[in-house]
């Protein structure tokens, strides 16, 4: 082997990429030459300075507490997102200024400009929440409303308690009675003692 | 293959977890801080959902940095940061490596980095990968997704360059006159 062929091959033979035998003709022509051995400690010193270099960076903390985020199981995930998010919108805009990194708009608007995203499962929840509420409420309507046939002849609309019966007197149904006798009523008074007709 | 999940996080945690370090280092020579954690990040986001294909016994440090690698190309292709290099033989490159002495100083870290930082990406990964990573050039191959024999040339010409730039790069201008004197009554 002469000195070209080592320098062509002196890649493959500091990698380890040579066979056997070439590894052995390598090693006895740098063994008898100078120079190329002396390019082959070189070679291996720019080797050690590359690692000295890379080894030189850190992993920053918040990176590994990032990627042990990454395989938290989903339930736990959402729970934390949603602390999370609550934290964010109550706590960052009294607590941390705005980072360098969010838009100057966004970081000096009002908090109830601020944009919040919640999780699907959430917002389903709250739309049937307001669903359910708008359907009671209609449903109390109808319940709380009073009925047109019921309502007394002589005009009074509501019982005024300066009007309202003393305790023991009868209770006259003919005033709610528009000539269509209704098949029952069955009314007691007060006292207990049951008066009015039944028809 | 098909984990439970916390077996799977188990596996996760001993197999891939452990090579974090190794990852972003690779990645922070790549690019600056910021870019190298978001990198990192992606790397893992993929591993992990990805986790069931790979194989126990394989390499997973080189599985990583194949991952690191695309995450990185599909970035630097939405980018564009860099003219990507040409294949075109680059002129000033000697046959033959004229290491004279330059590499054993004590000051040589730094131009290392300098020099590092200026190598043109393809060059630089597969510099990093055998240098720094020690990865065969059969599994850089699978990382860079290129043939062996690209491998080759490419750590050839990233060692060559970088040897060309630290040179150059920490050269008096004196020096440097010198030596093309001396190459031209030698009659290179």
């Amino acid at each position: 082997m002469d000195c070209k062929e080592f320098r062509d091959l002196l890649d493959l033979y500091v990698d380890g990429e040579l066979s056997s035998e070439a590894i052995a003709t390598a090693n006895v022509h740098s063994s008898e030459c100078q120079s190329c051995r002396r390019a082959r400690a070189e070679l291996l010193a720019l080797r050690q300075a590359l690692k000295t270099v890379v080894a030189r960076h850190q992993v920053p903390t918040e990176l590994v507490a990032n990627v042990h985020t990454i395989f938290r199981s989903p339930w736990l995930k959402l729970l934390l997102g949603a602390r999370s998010r609550a934290v964010r919108i109550l706590g960052d805009s009294i607590r941390r200024p705005p980072t360098i990194s969010k838009s100057h708009a966004q970081a000096t608007a009002p908090l109830w400009k601020r944009p919040v995203s919640l999780p699907a499962p959430f917002f389903a929840l709250l739309v049937l929440v307001i669903v359910a509420l708008f359907l009671w409420s209609i449903s109390l309507r109808s319940t709380k409303a009073p009925r047109a046939d019921l309502a007394p002849l002589d005009g009074q609309t509501s019982i005024d308690p300066a009007h309202r019966r003393p305790a023991g007197e009868a209770f006259d149904i003919s005033r709610y009675d528009r000539g269509q006798r209704a098949t029952m009523y069955k009314v007691s008074s007060p006292t207990g003692r049951s008066s009015g007709s039944v028809r | 293959m098909r984990f439970p999940w916390g077996m799977r996080t188990k596996q996760f945690k001993q197999t891939a977890i452990t090579h974090l370090a190794d990852v972003y280092r690779l990645a922070r020579q790549m690019t600056d801080d910021d870019r190298a954690q978001d990198i990192v990040q992606e790397t893992y986001l993929r591993a992990w959902k990805y986790f069931g294909t790979f194989e126990q016994d394989t390499n997973c440090r080189a599985w990583l940095f194949k991952i690191l690698h695309n995450v990185w190309a599909d970035q630097w292709r939405q980018r564009r940061l860099e003219i990507p290099l040409t294949d075109k033989d680059e002129g000033g490159i000697e046959p033959y490596y004229d290491w004279e002495g330059e590499f054993l100083k004590d000051e040589f870290s730094q131009d290392v980095e300098w020099a590092l930082s200026q190598l043109p990406t393809t060059y630089r990964w597969a510099v990093l990968l055998a240098d720094v990573e020690e990865l065969s050039y059969q599994q850089i191959a699978q990382v860079m997704n290129c043939p062996v024999g690209t491998v080759m040339s490419r750590i050839n010409r990233g060692r060559r360059t970088l040897a060309r730039l630290l040179r150059t790069g920490g050269e008096s201008q004196t020096r440097q006159v010198d030596r093309t004197a001396a190459r031209f009554i030698g009659g290179e």
